[in-house]
């Protein structure tokens, strides 16, 4: 069944879409992460402009997030403390983003960036999952507990101390501020949700306890997710809202069979899948830098004139 | 807008022919619904005769185009910098047409001169956002790209025998409209020729549009960006939260 998006403004195949969102969807319910990593190159990659691409993605992660957010809120296991800290930072880091991403758009590098952007951070946060996960799986072949990191000293020595009572945690608030703006600016420019690094940052960088890690994480991606989809609808006006409702219709539906799965399998199995992933994604990025391109030439609108 | 202008004043200002054009289009419009795949228009020619003089079998000699509306744009070219691939060139062409195709008869396609293509824009390199005062031969290149990526698109293309006759006066043209086609108000026009001298030439409009759901969307996204990506979180939240509900009963 064809379907005309009005924004991408392209005829698609309704199926190969909700098969999308549902091969993502059912990958982020296994492994609780919010896929747009994954999705954002997968629409890229199938034809549909980076511009769009990423600005799409923006609501189909809201709306995964927001079933788990809500239960996640009914077991107490969000900060909101955090969470409002965390969205400070992250939205003036998604404004910023989509300044950015504007500029780059009118430049002619956005391609470019998206693609180094997801070499550098797919492949860091994937290489780091993958030494922390191989660590962990052979340490358990040995019967050795697992080691508790250390406190991060530079950390507890910032100012602007605030306490945070679901956390149990009194720490400055520059870092927590600080990585809502990465991530939030991140997430704008790539669309990415950004979990898969919010989620290690605040388990190994806060120290935050891991039952209000994902719940807080979650929280915090659903606001910027929400604020980053209004302000690509403004600034780039490349919000697909017939392209999202597709993926976000395979999405919730695939998740949910992903969660089944994905309680069946063991931790370490399933986080030695995840930095694959992360990393496959990664390289694919990379051999299409390197690689020689089918066209040299490409063809853009002349903005600001059109 | 400058080649239709010149298109009236050759019409006006041409030589008192006894034949007149008569051209007509399956229809006046396309719309682009939520399931447009594509489409087809046909365009109807016959030649009035003042007299009864007998018509040879390919005195006439037809070509059609379909313009779309001029664009802007930007060619960028890739290059090799420190083994990545990255744009390192870039040229504006400030009017492109969206959408050009041109279908030729087939005593045209064998004789017409290089001249005659040139003055009624029949052939690509002859389409005019190439050659500006401005450009240097390397631009020639940026040209071609643009012709290339277009016609891969199939928003452009040049059919050779493409216009059939069903008589030596009546002439009939079909052109496939493809779904990615751009928006606008397009020009199909009609050059009729005899011995490579245009004799009468007609001009129709045919707007293609957004129609339906799909320019609801497309409006309400150009209009009210605001409210549009406070809708588009707000069908967000909803489908997340309906599927909670959902998912959490089984």
């Amino acid at each position: 069944m064809q379907l005309y998006l009005p924004i991408a403004e392209l005829t698609v195949n309704i199926f190969l879409y909700l098969g999308m969102g549902a091969a993502v969807g059912f990958i982020s319910g296994m492994f609780g992460v919010g896929g747009g990593f994954l999705l954002t190159p997968l629409l890229i990659f199938s034809g549909i402009a980076p511009a769009v691409a990423v600005a799409t993605v923006t609501p189909q992660i809201v709306a995964s997030s927001t079933s788990a957010a809500i239960s996640y809120w009914r077991r107490g296991m969000i900060d909101p403390k955090m969470t409002l800290f965390l969205l400070f930072g992250g939205m003036t880091g998604s404004a910023l983003g989509v300044v950015v991403f504007r500029m780059l758009r009118s430049l002619g590098q956005l391609d470019l960036i998206i693609s180094l952007s997801y070499v550098t951070f797919l492949g860091l946060i994937g290489g780091l999952m993958l030494r922390e996960a191989l660590r962990t799986y052979f340490r358990a072949k040995r019967g050795r507990p697992a080691r508790s990191g250390t406190h991060h000293l530079w950390i507890s020595g910032l100012p602007l101390k605030v306490r945070f009572r679901r956390s149990k945690l009194y720490v400055s608030i520059v870092p927590v501020i600080g990585l809502g703006l990465s991530i939030g600016f991140l997430g704008t420019v790539l669309g990415i949700g950004g979990g898969f690094i919010m989620v290690p940052a605040l388990i190994y960088l806060l120290r935050m306890p891991t039952n209000v890690v994902i719940g807080t994480s979650l929280g915090y991606i659903l606001f910027t997710m929400a604020l980053a989809t209004v302000l690509h609808a403004v600034a780039n006006g490349s919000v697909d809202l017939m392209l999202a409702f597709l993926l976000m219709i395979g999405g919730v539906i695939g998740a949910q069979f992903g969660a089944q799965l994905g309680q069946a399998m063991k931790g370490e199995q399933l986080r030695l899948f995840l930095a694959l992933l992360v990393l496959g994604v990664a390289i694919r990025f990379l051999l299409n830098l390197f690689l020689t391109p089918d066209d040299l030439y490409s063809i853009t609108l002349l903005r600001g004139l059109a | 807008m400058g080649a239709l202008l010149a298109l009236a004043l050759l019409l006006f200002a041409g030589p008192a022919s006894a034949e007149k054009l008569v051209s007509t289009l399956s229809n006046d419009s396309v719309e682009i619904t939520s399931n447009f795949t594509g489409s087809h228009i046909t365009v109807f020619g016959a030649v009035e005769e003042d007299s009864d003089r007998f018509v040879k079998e390919g005195e006439y000699q037809v070509a059609i185009v379909v313009a779309g509306p001029d664009l802007p744009l930007t060619v960028r070219k890739k290059g090799r910098v420190a083994g990545f691939w990255i744009n390192t060139g870039s040229r504006d062409f400030y009017s492109v047409p969206s959408f050009y195709v041109i279908h030729l008869s087939e005593n045209l396609s064998n004789s017409a001169s290089r001249d005659l293509l040139a003055r009624y824009k029949l052939d690509f390199s002859d389409l005019g956002f190439a050659r500006g005062a401005s450009y240097k031969p390397e631009d020639q290149a940026f040209a071609a790209a643009l012709v290339d990526i277009k016609e891969r698109e199939q928003l452009y293309a040049r059919r050779e025998n493409a216009v059939e006759f069903l008589s030596p006066t009546v002439f009939r043209t079909s052109f496939g409209l493809p779904s990615a086609i751009p928006v606008g108000t397009y020009h199909v026009s009609v050059y009729l020729f005899r011995q490579e001298k245009l004799i009468a030439a007609q001009v129709q409009s045919l707007l293609v549009e957004k129609s339906g759901f799909s320019d609801r969307i497309a409006r309400f996204a150009a209009q009210q960006p605001l409210f549009y990506g406070l809708f588009a979180v707000m069908i967000a939240v909803l489908t997340g939260w309906i599927a909670g509900v959902v998912f959490r009963r089984n």
